[in-house]
């Protein structure tokens, strides 16, 4: 247990800056007696990918610098301001293979140990002033004093203060099921989370892995998926077994119009989170005609009917084979309980597929859905990381096999505030043919294994 | 839930920078047309990173996700250094619409303006110094007393596209009243023409003459496309005509020349044409998809393009309206995902919003409850539509104020159309409200994201008491003209629907005279859309 503060400015290399060392010692860098408290950073107003549900927090810590000498002094000062230059080049980027300087800080009492504080990334140095740092106008009298007094340091930090990191991964499981994981305690604020499926292909342009999503859900029910199939109740909407294009549960839903108007299943009930609120709707789908366009409404039932806006499918060019699609967002005032599909035909010729349809519950801020972007200059079976890198560089990112980042859509900061949750791969496409209704390769639906690693991202210190 | 920006090197491309973390002062807005208008600000660490944009060639794509819904889309146009920064000014890819003019004939039956005599430039047969022609409302051709006319000459009207047409004459229709000798034939023929003369066009159909008056119509699917059709008298045996002037003639009448295999020349096939071309010319701007065209049925006689901004041509057939009584508001624009959209109005989302101070107020400026269509006869007089009135808007505002109409067209009934539209749209005083919108509500109170807002939906301040006014209902609903999406402080501003400008001024696409060839062509002040 500390039983005074620690508080240092490291980057765990060439910078340490130690305010207070966990013993109540005197230090180089000492806290005036006006004393330092560390602020609790607010909720952020705008919802900007990649910067987590909190504002960052402006630290205004008021030190002196002591030593024997006016020298030594002098290069106390040095290395501070070498460590706060530092901060300032990392946070724009300067650095992109190099470590942050960061605050750590246990409050006194705490029973953390000093080798595990709290931790939080140094963003801005100083802000709103063009200088790294003011010196006191009594600073000549360091010469005699030996000490600067006051030096006033102004940090900007993220707004999470993050405490030890642990993983937990599942078990293989086939593209397009769900994945799964638990660290049997939540944290006490949404945290960052680092999301890994290994055995993501990307392709070369010989292969022909399509753009997929990546979903993950903050709850046990935040993802439901349905077999399109099971709408399926006799022409024209019949179940079909397309098991040769790995189709989920084998088969698929085909519609095949006699009409050019629309034309909807009966409802089929969806195991989905009740007190989802904000729903996004996906599906794959493949039209498997050249000449016909189809527009699609899916209708939830919730209180009453919901439908999303017309998605219009072309005909296929070349070669039909399915892709993911974004159908719509639908807002609702009470649970949702069944689904319905709509197609209307651009004529009454030809027919198209549908395999799975998705929910995602986006009522809770956290969940997210990343789609990856296949641009054809890499190819095999690797790691994917959604990564925050905080602790590590200013800006999340998506990375291939742990050197290549990846175009992506969407938000790879990942902050979760569940102990376990769900992940789910959408993607089509297999190494030799575009005809898959899940990524496969060699005959076989690709598996991948989940693994989460996440930090506790505390507001105030513990 | 949270939204993405960033910029890639086209649409589902290379992700050149995820720009969330370090975007401010950023706000998009949306109009009628789709995505308008996306502007932020960045810090920069170099001024190398501050070039990379600046430099680099080309238009990179910017968008705007939420979980894997686009909610903005455009294509980045203005990199501006900035405060040590990069400020961005991204435009909607109704922008792409501008890329390229267009140049067709559709259809047209104006053939005091269109038609001219066959000259030598056309025909290594033409004598048209021996003939008469008049096109008063008519094609005429005359012979004249005493004239030697040559075995196998010619004298006729003919007609053609215009030059670097991107479409050709695939059929004709005509009245024809013919009197002539057997000495005379009267021929329909067609030409791929290339500005040199030509020995024989194609015989379309012939009727040769028996002294007696022959009259009937003509519809004419041409054997193969051409760029050149006309009428003439072909002179089968050589004689001297010593009858009275213009005893033996031609005269044809409800001429109409068509490109369009259909029957009826309708606007959303002229767009899917022209968003056919943009998209051979650009493939990564708009798609070429026309699943979101649909078509009005109404038959447009006279549509003849020349360099004609592509944007401004689909805002005017837009605004032609269609056969429904009355006539229904239609819409186009391009949708997130880059595909043009062409529908009849209808309120695909109804949003609720409260509403504590609303800035609002009621002008009669727009208003306009009478109005006539005015419009040509094939001759190029000009001519009126009966008037029409909507009743309930001048017993509600106790004054009658009329309007007239242009309408590109010599079709009655087209022009009837083009004023019941106008009326439609005009005949309400509309509010003008600046609203502030902090949550957006469902039917059902449901909480929606801000950004979710579009222009083409409704919008109803629910806290307003019912018991404020006769007027309340009227003012309390809108549909929406323009978003503006503050993302720095996750602000919605939401303007209604203004009166639209597209019937009030002068259709850019009327006829600018001129007795021969092609003449319908880009009006005066009909640039590329102004940025919005």
């Amino acid at each position: 247990m500390a039983t005074h503060p620690y508080l240092v400015l490291t980057d765990d290399s060439s910078y340490t800056i130690t305010i207070q060392d966990g013993t109540g010692a005197l230090t180089n860098y000492m806290p005036n007696k006006s004393g330092w408290a560390p602020k609790i950073a607010g909720l952020r107003d705008s919802f900007l990918a990649g910067h987590g549900p909190y504002n960052e927090a402006l630290e205004d810590i008021e030190i002196s610098i002591r030593d024997t000498s006016a020298a030594n002094c002098h290069s106390k000062l040095l290395l501070l301001v070498q460590a706060l230059e530092y901060a300032k080049r990392w946070a724009r980027g300067e650095y992109p293979a190099l470590a942050p300087l960061q605050i750590k800080y246990i409050p006194a009492g705490s029973a953390k140990a000093i080798s595990d504080p709290l931790k939080a990334d140094i963003l801005d140095v100083n802000l709103g002033s063009e200088e790294l740092l003011g010196l006191p106008v009594q600073f000549d009298e360091t010469s005699y004093t030996f000490f600067i007094d006051p030096i006033r340091l102004r940090l900007l930090r993220r707004g999470l203060w993050l405490y030890t990191v642990s993983s937990d991964s599942d078990l293989a499981r086939s593209s397009g099921d769900l994945m799964t994981w638990d660290f049997l305690a939540a944290p006490s604020f949404p945290s960052p989370h680092k999301i890994r499926l290994s055995g993501y292909p990307m392709g070369d342009p010989a292969s022909s892995y399509q753009n997929g999503y990546i979903a993950i859900g903050d709850g046990p029910n935040d993802i439901g998926i349905l077999d399109a199939e099971s709408l399926a109740a006799g022409a024209p909407y019949t179940s079909i077994d397309n098991s040769s294009a790995f189709a989920r549960n084998t088969n698929v839903l085909r519609y095949s119009p006699t009409v050019t108007t629309e034309v909807g299943t009966g409802d089929t009930a969806i195991a989905f989170e009740t007190n989802s609120r904000l729903i996004a709707v996906y599906a794959n789908i493949r039209n498997n005609s050249s000449s016909t366009s189809f527009k699609l409404r899916i209708r939830l039932l919730a209180d009453r009917y919901h439908y999303t806006d017309y998605l219009p499918i072309a005909p296929f060019s070349g070669s039909a084979f399915p892709l993911w699609y974004h159908v719509g967002t639908l807002a609702v005032a009470k649970a949702v309980t069944s689904i319905a599909v709509y197609w209307t035909a651009s004529a009454a010729t030809g027919n198209i597929d549908i395999d799975s349809i998705v929910l995602v519950n986006l009522s809770k801020p956290q969940n997210r859905v990343i789609k990856i972007i296949q641009t054809n200059d890499q190819s095999g079976l690797q790691n994917l990381d959604l990564d925050h890198r905080w602790l590590s560089q200013p800006e999340p990112w998506v990375l291939w096999n742990a050197s290549y980042p990846r175009s992506y859509e969407g938000d790879p900061a990942v902050f979760l505030a569940s102990n376990l949750g769900l992940v789910l791969s959408m993607q089509t496409g297999g190494a030799s043919t575009s005809n898959r209704w899940r990524a496969e390769s060699g005959g076989t639906v690709l598996t991948h294994i989940l693994t989460v690693t996440r930090y506790l991202g505390f507001l105030s210190p513990t | 839930m949270s939204l993405q920006v960033a910029i890639y090197d086209q649409p589902d491309g290379y992700l050149l920078a995820d720009l969330s973390p370090r975007l401010r002062q950023w706000r998009f807005t949306k109009n009628r047309h789709g995505c308008a208008y996306f502007t932020g600000w960045y810090p920069t660490n170099s001024l190398y990173e501050s070039f990379h944009l600046l430099a680099r060639p080309g238009y990179p794509h910017l968008q705007v996700t939420d979980e894997g819904m686009i909610v903005w889309a455009g294509r980045l146009e203005d990199v501006a250094l900035e405060g040590g920064g990069v400020r961005l000014g991204a435009f909607g890819y109704w922008n792409a619409l501008s890329d390229a003019p267009y140049t067709a004939l559709w259809s047209t039956t104006k053939v005091s303006q269109a038609f001219q005599p066959t000259g030598a430039q056309h025909s290594a047969y033409s004598e048209q110094e021996r003939f008469y022609f008049d096109n008063n409302n008519r094609l005429f051709i005359g012979l004249t007393k005493n004239t030697a006319y040559t075995l196998s000459k010619t004298g006729g009207w003919i007609w053609s596209v215009p030059d670097k047409g991107q479409v050709d004459i695939y059929s004709i229709s005509l009245d024809y009243e013919f009197k002539a000798s057997a000495n005379v034939t009267f021929r329909v023929v067609s030409h791929d023409w290339s500005g040199i003369a030509f020995v024989n066009g194609a015989v379309e159909n012939s009727i040769v003459g028996n002294g007696a008056v022959q009259s009937g119509s003509l519809s004419i699917t041409l054997a193969a496309v051409q760029n050149l059709v006309g009428v003439d008298l072909l002179i089968n045996t050589g004689h001297t005509y010593a009858g009275e002037n213009s005893a033996e003639y031609l005269k044809v009448t409800n001429v109409r020349i068509k490109t369009a295999t259909d029957t009826t020349v309708r606007a959303g096939t002229i767009m899917a044409f022209a968003l056919n071309l943009l998209n051979v010319l650009n493939p990564t701007q708009i798609s070429a998809s026309a699943a979101l065209i649909q078509n009005t049925n109404l038959d447009l006689r006279d549509e003849l393009y020349e360099d004609a901004d592509i944007g401004a041509l689909f805002d005017y057939l837009a605004s032609l309206g269609d056969d429904q009584v009355p006539p229904r508001t239609w819409e186009v624009g391009v949708n997130t995902h880059r595909q043009l959209f062409f529908q009849p109005r209808s309120a695909t989302r109804a949003w609720y919003v409260d509403v504590t101070e609303p800035d609002l107020s009621r002008t009669l400026e727009a208003l306009r409850n009478s109005a006539y269509a005015v419009y040509q006869e094939t001759g190029g007089r000009t001519l009126r539509t009966a008037t029409a009135v909507d009743a309930d808007s001048i017993g509600r505002f106790q004054v009658t104020r009329r309007a007239a109409v242009p309408a590109s067209t010599t079709s009655a009934t087209q022009a009837a159309v083009t004023r019941d539209r106008y009326l439609t749209e005009h005949k309400d005083a509309l509010p003008r409200i600046q609203l502030m919108v902090r949550q957006l509500y469902g039917a059902a109170g449901e909480r929606w994201p801000r950004w979710m807002a579009e222009p083409g939906q409704t919008v109803t301040m629910r806290n307003l008491p019912p018991t404020l006014g006769a007027e309340i209902d009227r003012l309390r609903t809108f549909w929406i003209a323009e978003v503006e999406y503050d993302g720095d402080n996750d602000l919605l501003s939401i303007t209604p629907e203004a009166p639209l400008p597209q019937l009030a001024a002068e259709s850019p696409f009327q006829p600018i005279g001129g007795a021969q060839g092609s003449v319908v062509g880009v009006g005066p002040g009909i640039n590329p859309p102004p940025r919005t």
